[in-house]
């Protein structure tokens, strides 16, 4: 099939980077305008989130949690390592059942690719989670150690990004025959930051549980960011392979689903 | 398919699944072959068609007759159920209004997004945008959110971006009849400079004029059927007799021949042998004819010289109201002028079965040169509008001549004051 073609797949998609770049802006722009504080509130949002990390967790949970951390890292960090990866999943999977919905007119009244459009779904909140990383960063340099393996963290991401497309790809496609898939995203992706190492070390999972944290991608993917990021140990390849062909495979298996739901897609809306 | 022919359509159909309820979605895709949870919604049933280069192609039909499913179709956003479209070229196509274009953002932003979707880059879509500026004429606008614009200004915008696109083929579906007739005059003039650049333009309306007098070809859908095609008149002619008729009178209305005798200007006049008859039948116009200012029947008439139009309707059964009418229309089957008692506050009164009536429309011929076509009919008022008694559409050709040509199609009688403004101080004088 050559949908599974993963060279073709790309460049169909290399073909409509223009537009996937337009409608990128397009959709960060939107998000803030008439905003006061525009883009702004990219920052402010996970300023405010890790002040309030260190409220509740660093004052009110305090010292329980601190046995189990690293000892020279602040826990804030830990955490909003976790919450930048998982963020970006988050932000995708709530918005993707209904994002094909959001564009009925593209999809029925106008000649236009709609496969690119999870991408521009995906683009859009790696704007976002690049601003989330990039205070990352800021306050590992203040509060913590600049060690050199930083260097492997768009490596450690890659996967993440492919999973998240992919799991894109199949919500999008699948929210427009099934619409509950809209009121049941959220829910999931709220159990699912509770079943991930986001505000907790995979260490501290008790040893019945933890292969629960090696099926999930996400899981992995924090606590080799935690690693490489915070730590400066550098990864273990082999899970970043393993992870890498689960994410790539996640991203083929979408697109490919939702190239061949897609001729469907204006007879259903 | 050859070079010439850049859409090519063949035995294209469509159906859609309707379900009953959204559960019956489910258990379809569920079930294995065996049972249908659906029924079937034939919209579009094996149509073959094909469009070469330049052509100008007209769709007609009723609502829910399956245009915009076909034009979607062509587009590629639908799928055929079974068929194939075959299209050689770049499409631009205007399905909705405004369709694509983001409400919170400036008709310039949505310029350039729309040149996004064609593949045009910023660059070559700013080089666009004074031209589609022009062409929009919307002013200041142009960077005002989209979703401050009135209905006219939307249609002006997205048919100026999707003709500065340079599209092979132009589809266009209803979307002009929005804008003023400044803009579509604009529009059309356009559509014939396309034309002579080798575009290809489709599009569906339901003002038939715009078809007779722009198209080269007309298709009429009827119920996911083609129903006809040929030149805009032919196709034309059909449609109108189509959306005239109920189901119940569909028939056409079978008149024996009358003799010579029975009639009251026999062999008077040359009658088209293609005329185009329907109706009921239960009153017929056994005659009509035109005749000039001293009652003599004639096909030919001076310009501005008083003529007259005369029916004569038989009653087969009693009819109540019976209303007399007629059309003029040009050769390529754009209608020119006509009335009807009915419009002229006249109440022709009942008529019993047996019982035969004259009608005389009086009036000055003010077409410029050239042939026209007389069409006649006696209906009645129904429920859901006019029922035909018996139509007889181009029922007589007729032609005008006089001294002098003049440009379009009536003659504007003007009177024409004159006199020369030699210097400032006369003009003056002029002022009061």
């Amino acid at each position: 099939m050559t949908t599974l073609n993963p060279l073709r797949a790309s460049a169909r998609l290399y073909r409509h980077r223009y537009l996937v770049g337009q409608l990128t802006r397009r959709e960060v722009l939107l998000k803030y305008r008439g905003s006061y504080l525009g883009i702004g509130w990219s920052f402010f949002y996970p300023l405010l989130l890790l002040a309030t990390f260190t409220l509740v967790f660093g004052h009110i949970f305090g010292a329980r949690w601190h046995a189990r951390a690293h000892p020279a890292i602040p826990l804030v960090l830990v955490m909003y390592c976790g919450l930048a990866v998982f963020n970006l999943f988050a932000e995708t999977a709530a918005a993707a059942p209904r994002l094909i919905l959001g564009y009925q007119s593209y999809v029925k009244k106008i000649i236009f690719p709609t496969e690119i459009l999870p991408l521009v779904l995906v683009m859009s909140s790696t704007v976002h989670a690049a601003i989330n990383f990039m205070i990352l960063l800021l306050f590992i340099a203040l509060f913590a150690k600049l060690h050199l393996t930083l260097l492997l963290v768009p490596l450690i991401l890659l996967p993440l990004w492919l999973f998240v497309l992919g799991v894109a790809w199949l919500l999008a496609a699948t929210g427009v025959f099934v619409r509950d898939l809209g009121h049941v995203m959220p829910v999931f992706v709220q159990i699912l930051m509770f079943l991930s190492p986001v505000f907790y070390p995979q260490s501290a999972v008790p040893a019945s549980l933890q292969w629960l944290y090696h099926i999930n991608p996400l899981g992995v993917i924090i606590e080799e960011l935690r690693q490489v990021a915070l730590w400066g140990v550098p990864p273990d390849w082999i899970k970043w392979l393993a992870v890498l062909t689960v994410s790539g495979a996640t991203a083929l298996a979408g697109y490919a689903f939702f190239t061949r739901s897609q001729e469907e897609f204006a007879d259903v809306l | 398919m050859s070079s010439e022919t850049v859409i090519s359509v063949r035995n294209l159909s469509k159906h859609y699944r309707i379900y009953d309820r959204p559960v019956d979605r489910i258990r379809q895709m569920l079930s294995l072959g065996g049972k249908k949870h659906y029924r079937e919604f034939t919209a579009l049933d094996d149509i073959h068609l094909d469009i070469r280069r330049g052509e100008t192609v007209g769709i007609v039909g009723r609502n829910g007759s399956g245009k915009s499913t076909l034009l979607q179709l062509i587009c590629g956003i639908l799928k055929p159920t079974m068929g194939e479209v075959r299209v050689n070229g770049r499409i631009a196509a205007l399905l909705e209004l405004g369709a694509g274009f983001h409400p919170e953002f400036s008709g310039r932003e949505n310029i350039y997004m729309h040149a996004a979707i064609m593949n045009i880059h910023r660059e070559e879509a700013s080089n666009r945008l004074p031209e589609i500026a022009a062409f929009a004429d919307i002013g200041d606008f142009l960077d005002q959110p989209v979703k401050t614009y009135s209905s006219g200004m939307f249609v002006r915008l997205a048919f100026a971006v999707a003709i500065a696109m340079s599209p092979d083929i132009l589809i266009v579906d209803e979307a002009l009849s929005v804008g003023d007739a400044l803009f579509q005059a604009k529009c059309f003039a356009k559509f014939r400079e396309f034309k002579a650049q080798g575009v290809t333009i489709l599009f569906v309306t339901h003002s038939l004029d715009l078809i007779t007098s722009h198209c080269d070809t007309a298709f009429m859908l009827d119920r996911g059927v083609l129903a006809a095609r040929g030149s805009p008149k032919t196709v034309i002619d059909q449609y109108r007799r189509n959306i005239a008729l109920k189901e119940e009178c569909r028939q056409q209305a079978a008149f024996p021949t009358p003799a010579p005798a029975a009639l009251e200007w026999p062999r008077a006049f040359e009658l088209n042998p293609a005329e185009n008859r329907y109706g009921s039948g239960e009153a017929e116009i056994r005659e009509a004819g035109l005749f000039t200012e001293n009652e003599t029947p004639s096909q030919i008439f001076m310009r501005n010289a008083p003529f007259s139009i005369r029916l004569h309707i038989h009653a087969h059964h009693d009819v109540a109201s019976p209303i007399a009418s007629f059309v003029i229309k040009d050769v390529k089957g754009t209608v020119l002028c006509g009335t009807t008692t009915l419009m002229e506050h006249l109440d022709l009164g009942p008529l019993g079965s047996g019982k035969r009536l004259m009608v005389v429309f009086r009036q000055t011929m003010r077409l410029n040169p050239g042939h026209y076509l007389l069409s006649v009919g006696c209906q009645t008022l129904g429920e859901e509008g006019y029922i035909p008694y018996d139509v007889r559409l181009d029922l007589v050709a007729f032609q005008v001549v006089s001294d002098g040509d003049r440009p379009g199609v009536f003659d504007p009688e003007s009177t024409i004051e004159w006199r020369h403004l030699n210097n400032l101080a006369q003009r003056e004088e002029d002022q009061p």
